[in-house]
């Protein structure tokens, strides 16, 4: 009781509230400019995140990751383009319905259930973590090798593209964090004399430069589709017929919001797959499917409420395991690595405050979402508005200056421009860069503990002789699997020619 | 059938890859410590991704072959092609590398201000009203240099030149 009310002094003073609700709106920013990703926003908050507590930190990267996937229905609803790959499916209904004349409707309608699908998952993140943490606690170093070994490689069997380029992502990944000292003997690796490499490659760099640098130079290539602005817009809906609209379709929007939580728990299968999911569960479900695509406010709160609360659901294994569940959560877990603390089952028991702060931090920004997408729509608009070749050059000095910020030394922009290099021509390529950033962060974690395992016992069947560790080699194996079906399916069209349309 | 083909350039080129960090982790000097050495694990990873690497070969090349003969004959971007549609993106990685080699030089300010301006010039079709844009990057720097600086504390390179 005593941490939760300290997790409450932590997160309900100025300070903290100021931070989260700079994140919120930079989140809105980022997501409602089609072209810019959730992802990137996080990355580019890391710098400053940096030089705040951890409650302050993570919570400003929280704000963004909440306020960028409610920002996505901006564009998505208006325009019928998706700000972020999480609101594909929001453009379904939601650019019918403006069309219909209903701009305020769409709006407010997916504004709401990103709220409710916010709290719902925030309650049941509550709830899971805490209970699978203390599960966790019983592991030894081969549930924690197979355990980080499922997450990878379900990260590469469901990420986008082929299963090969998955997997080649996420060996990469592992590959470049171990650059530096041996965290056992301390014998300096694959360093090639460069000193500034002894202790491997800093989070920063590599995170801002795969995500937002490389994000930068495929807008260069391929600009986004322009989005026309219209002063005229209508944007307001009275409240009475928007509470009216969503007591008439609860079950829906918890539905939705369930799915979209348990899809967010799942290693790699984040908002977006939540959002097009839900749209498609809540299209069956429905008594009127024959309305969806045409404008029905049932398919806006289906693709809303789940890409939001899939965000809760990933917290989950984040806390609970100490293993992230997509990219913005490893970006969070990367940030408590450079604060010194250790993810993992423990940290509920060592750092209590740190953890009821995120809980507390998440319903907050789920609020200040409501309140700031309500009230400055039209600002959000007008920011849209922007053209990219005045704002990629900005964001590339902020890329510099954060990642110069890391040691005060101009070796890690140079990483910056190497990973932001990597970065292009793995997204060029098709190989996904999800399991690549997850295998930066799990790489040293995987390594110690399997390490760790042949210490006490070389007997290799001992992670198959424990039943928890057997389970989760088995579930890896499983999504291996399943990955290597799907690649077949694939194929059998010709899978080249698909790739090709994708990269067209 | 582009893509087969940089699926196959690819993973020669990780193959490449492979075979340099094979060699760094040979300088990887032993210890006897532990029941481990430094070596193991980066090569059991090096072993795996040479193993993906081999299989992307193996299926670009099988999806090369295999395909009719009128994909193959279909056709082809020309490099000078490619490269108008890329060239930006390029200009822009010299242009950054340019900056990033200077900055130390001619110090965070100047070589910020000419980076944003340069880069803008490359990006846009605009010449109007260049003054604002030279204006706008002079802020945007300022700003910048003056919230890092003064709330996160982190002191930009001031140059050796001036």
């Amino acid at each position: 009781m005593d941490s939760i009310l300290l997790s409450f002094e932590s997160i309900l003073n100025i300070q903290t509230i100021l931070i989260l609700l700079a994140g919120v709106v930079a989140g809105i920013i980022v997501g409602s400019i089609p072209g810019f990703t959730i992802t990137m926003g996080v990355a580019l908050t890391l710098p400053f995140s940096f030089s705040m507590d951890p409650v302050n930190g993570i919570a400003l990267m929280m704000g963004v990751q909440v306020g960028g996937s409610a920002g996505g229905l901006i564009t998505s609803c208006l325009f019928g383009i998706p700000g972020t790959p999480s609101s594909v499916a929001t453009t379904f209904d939601g650019y019918p319905m403006v069309k219909n004349g209903e701009a305020g409707k769409a709006l407010a309608i997916g504004l709401w259930s990103s709220f409710i699908g916010t709290i719902i998952s925030g309650i049941i993140l509550i709830f899971t973590a805490p209970i699978l943490a203390e599960w966790a606690l019983e592991f030894g170093p081969w549930e924690m090798f197979a355990l980080m070994l499922f997450g990878i490689s379900a990260i590469a069997s469901l990420s986008d593209g082929s299963l090969i380029k998955g997997l080649i992502s996420g060996m990469l990944g592992i590959l470049f964090a171990l650059v530096g000292s041996d965290p056992l003997t301390a014998i300096p690796r694959f360093t090639f004399g460069m000193s500034e490499l002894m202790s491997g490659f800093n989070f920063l760099p590599v995170l801002i430069g795969l995500f937002a640098f490389s994000q930068l130079m495929s807008d260069i290539k391929r600009p986004p589709a322009p989005v026309p602005f219209s002063e005229a817009s209508n944007v307001s809906y009275p409240l009475p017929k928007l509470l009216k609209d969503m007591w008439s379709s609860g079950t829906n929007v918890i539905r939705s919001s369930f799915i979209g939580t348990l899809v967010g728990i799942l290693p790699a299968a984040g908002g977006s797959i939540a959002n097009i999911l839900s749209y498609d569960i809540a299209k069956k479900f429905s008594r009127k499917s024959h309305e969806f695509g045409k404008g029905t406010k049932e398919g806006i709160i289906a693709a809303e409420s789940a890409n939001n609360s899939s965000i809760g659901g990933s917290f989950v294994p984040m806390l609970a395991f100490g293993i992230p569940g997509d990219a913005v959560t490893a970006m969070m877990l990367g940030a408590l690595l450079i604060h010194g603390i250790q993810p993992g089952p423990l940290l509920m028991e060592n750092q209590p405050v740190l953890v009821y702060g995120i809980f507390i931090s998440f319903f907050l920004a789920a609020f200040l979402m409501l309140i700031v997408q309500s009230l400055g729509i039209k600002v959000f608009l007008k920011i849209n508005n922007i053209p990219q070749h005045v704002l990629i050059p900005v964001i590339l000095l902020l890329c510099v200056l954060g990642s110069f910020a890391v040691n005060n030394r101009m070796f890690d922009v140079w990483v910056l421009l190497a990973f932001g290099l990597i970065g292009y021509w793995m997204k060029a390529n098709l190989f996904p860069l999800a399991p690549f950033i997850l295998g930066i962060i799990l790489g040293p974690m995987i390594e110690e503990n399997l390490r760790q395992a042949i210490s006490v016992s070389p007997d290799l069947t001992t992670f198959f002789t424990r039943p928890i560790s057997a389970v989760l080699l088995v579930m890896a194996a499983a999504s291996l699997t399943y990955g290597i079906i799907s690649s077949m399916k694939q194929n059998k069209p010709n899978e080249y020619e698909q790739e090709n349309k994708e990269s067209a | 059938m582009m893509t087969v083909k940089r699926d196959a350039m690819n993973a020669v080129i990780l193959l490449a890859f492979c075979g340099l960090a094979f060699y760094g982790s040979t300088l990887i000097p032993e210890r006897s410590l532990g029941k481990t050495e430094g070596d193991f694990f980066p090569n059991i990873i090096i072993g795996i991704l040479a193993v993906l690497s081999l299989l992307l070969l193996v299926k670009s090349v099988y999806a090369y072959v295999t395909s009719e003969k009128q994909q193959r004959a279909e056709p082809k971007t020309s490099l000078k092609e490619r490269w108008a549609e890329g060239k930006k993106v390029w200009y822009t990685f010299a242009l950054f590398g340019a900056y990033i080699f200077i900055m130390p030089l001619a110090g965070y300010f100047l070589s910020s201000v000419a980076f944003l301006f340069t880069l803008y010039l490359l990006l846009s079709s605009n010449r109007k009203r260049l003054w604002l844009v030279l204006i706008i990057s002079n802020v945007v720097t300022y700003v910048l240099s003056f919230i890092f600086q003064k709330f996160l504390l982190v002191f930009l390179p001031s140059g050796v030149l001036f």
